[in-house]
């Protein structure tokens, strides 16, 4: 579906390292990285409001620098919250915004709005945070795209519209023909829906997983007494005055080992690996 | 670019900023240099270029399936409609102008005839030329860039008005109404209409290389 590669791009006091991956259809995929990691300008330079200095990006075959505006047709974008037109009513805003999208569905529209109950009589500055992110994914998923890109679309919302939202983009996935890739801080999302783990740090990507195996394949591990040995084969630790605690690769385990075992959550892998001890970045 | 036009003039051009266009109303003033009207065609485009900005349109523009460059020529052409309407509606009142003015003079300034129009369109292609492509250089820093342009206007208008008011022939064939120099009036205005459009579309080809490099 979408197929980044070799993508730079640099900024003073920041790089984006050769950055690539691949969406498949039909797939949800996480993209987490700590604040400045490069997450949003990756997204932005998919939607081509950041231009890489080099790299290719192609949506379902075709070359975005070469087909800019068919391939925008295909991808839906959301910032994660809406923040233009602050005095406009949002009537205004969707009757310009349609006009742009040949497969624009008043039926699918009207459904969110009254999903996400929304009035759309009112001005974007009467909406609260969470409303604004309901508005932005209205419009982002009522034009039949292939590809959704979402920068952080649940971190304004409560826990029951993070649900219902996470619903949603079950439903859009499920014919096996559309696909996801959303920005999160909040790796609870992740856990629920995701099918793939996109992270990135310092601009370069670290893991392109499938969340169920990234989970299988890492352990956290507690015990008292750190040794180097064990220290050279996990990926970070931590050290406190009961012990430690670090996350290891399974296949690192060996049988001789004596430290408790807990299975890590998404929140874990990315804190760790953001310590990276001895992660190859 | 038609799309992007119309959503500019929909969700950037409140219906109180087409007041401005009426100021190009003051060629009615008698003796009064008529350049001021077309002047406040900069402050409508200043006031549009401001409500760009707060609504952080161009970015919203960037996520919509458009050309980069079809943003900037939408742009341009907002700009030309400022400027247009301001213009339109001096020449809808010039011919009242020459009735309010005694004798038919302008005292202080070029008569409300073709020339001036004509004059007037240079000095505004001038504007696009310096304020367009620099405004693109970023797609939203307009301050600078606009005072250039203001000044390039009024230095524009001021050489061709001195010219005109120094120079006795052109005094003549230019300024007044004399119906036997009609055709060097109406030389100018064809001058002003070449070099506007011209200029126009040259501004708005550096504007969109400008754009092709800007990170939003």
């Amino acid at each position: 579906m979408l197929k980044v590669e070799n993508l730079c791009k640099t900024f003073s006091g920041f790089k984006l390292d050769n950055v690539s991956f691949e969406i498949p259809a039909g797939a949800i995929v996480g993209f987490i990285g700590q604040n400045g990691a490069g997450k949003t300008t990756t997204l932005k330079c998919i939607m081509g409001s950041v231009l890489p200095d080099s790299g290719k990006i192609t949506v379902m075959g075709r070359e975005i620098a070469e087909n800019e505006t068919e391939c925008k047709k295909l991808i839906s974008f959301s910032s994660g919250t809406f923040e233009y037109y602050r005095n406009k009513k949002l009537t205004d805003i969707i009757a310009v915004y349609k006009t742009f999208f040949d497969e624009w569905s008043n039926e699918d529209f009207a459904r969110y709005l009254k999903e996400f109950n929304l009035d759309v009589n009112k001005r974007v500055k009467e909406l609260s945070a969470g409303m604004k992110v309901k508005f932005a994914l209205s419009l982002a998923m009522s034009h039949n795209a292939k590809l959704f890109i979402f920068d952080e679309p649940t971190s304004g919302l409560d826990p029951i519209a993070r649900d219902e939202l996470l619903d949603v983009f079950r439903d859009i996935v499920q014919q096996g023909d559309k696909s996801i890739l959303f920005s999160t801080h909040i790796t609870n999302d992740l856990e629920k829906c995701a099918d793939y783990v996109l992270f990135i740090k310092n601009g370069k990507i670290l893991l392109e997983e499938g969340k169920d195996e990234l989970l299988e394949s890492h352990c956290l591990i507690k015990g008292e007494e750190l040794t180097d040995e064990l220290k050279s084969r996990v990926i970070a630790f931590k050290e406190h005055a009961f012990g430690y605690t670090a996350l290891i690769k399974r296949d690192k385990i060996q049988s001789s080992d004596k430290f408790l075992t807990e299975k890590p959550t998404i929140d874990d892998i990315m804190i760790y690996y953001n310590k990276e001890v001895n992660a190859k970045c | 670019m038609l799309k992007l036009f119309k959503k500019e003039l929909r969700l950037n051009m409140p219906r109180a900023l087409y007041l401005f266009a009426l100021l190009g109303a003051m060629i009615i003033i008698p003796n009064y240099p008529y350049i001021v009207g077309t002047g406040y065609s900069i402050m409508h485009i200043m006031l549009y270029f401001q409500f760009v900005n707060e609504n952080r349109s161009q970015e919203f523009s960037a996520i919509l399936p458009v050309k980069r460059s079809d943003i900037v020529s939408s742009t341009t052409l907002v700009i030309v409609l400022c400027q247009m309407l301001n213009l339109a509606v001096s020449a809808i009142l010039a011919y009242p102008s020459k009735l309010l003015n005694p004798n038919g003079a302008n005292f202080v300034g070029l008569d409300a005839n073709l020339t001036f129009f004509g004059v007037a369109l240079i000095a505004l292609a001038m504007f696009n030329l310096v304020v367009i492509p620099r405004y693109f250089k970023t797609g939203y820093k307009y301050g600078v860039t606009l005072i250039l342009g203001l000044i390039t206007f009024v230095l524009t208008y001021g050489v061709f008005e001195l010219l005109v008011q120094l120079i006795p022939a052109l005094t003549k064939s230019l300024d007044g109404y004399d119906v036997n120099y009609l055709w060097a009036r109406l030389t100018v205005l064809l001058a002003g209409v070449i070099i506007y459009t011209l200029s126009t579309l040259l501004a708005n080809k550096t504007a969109i290389k400008k754009f092709e490099k800007v990170n939003l």
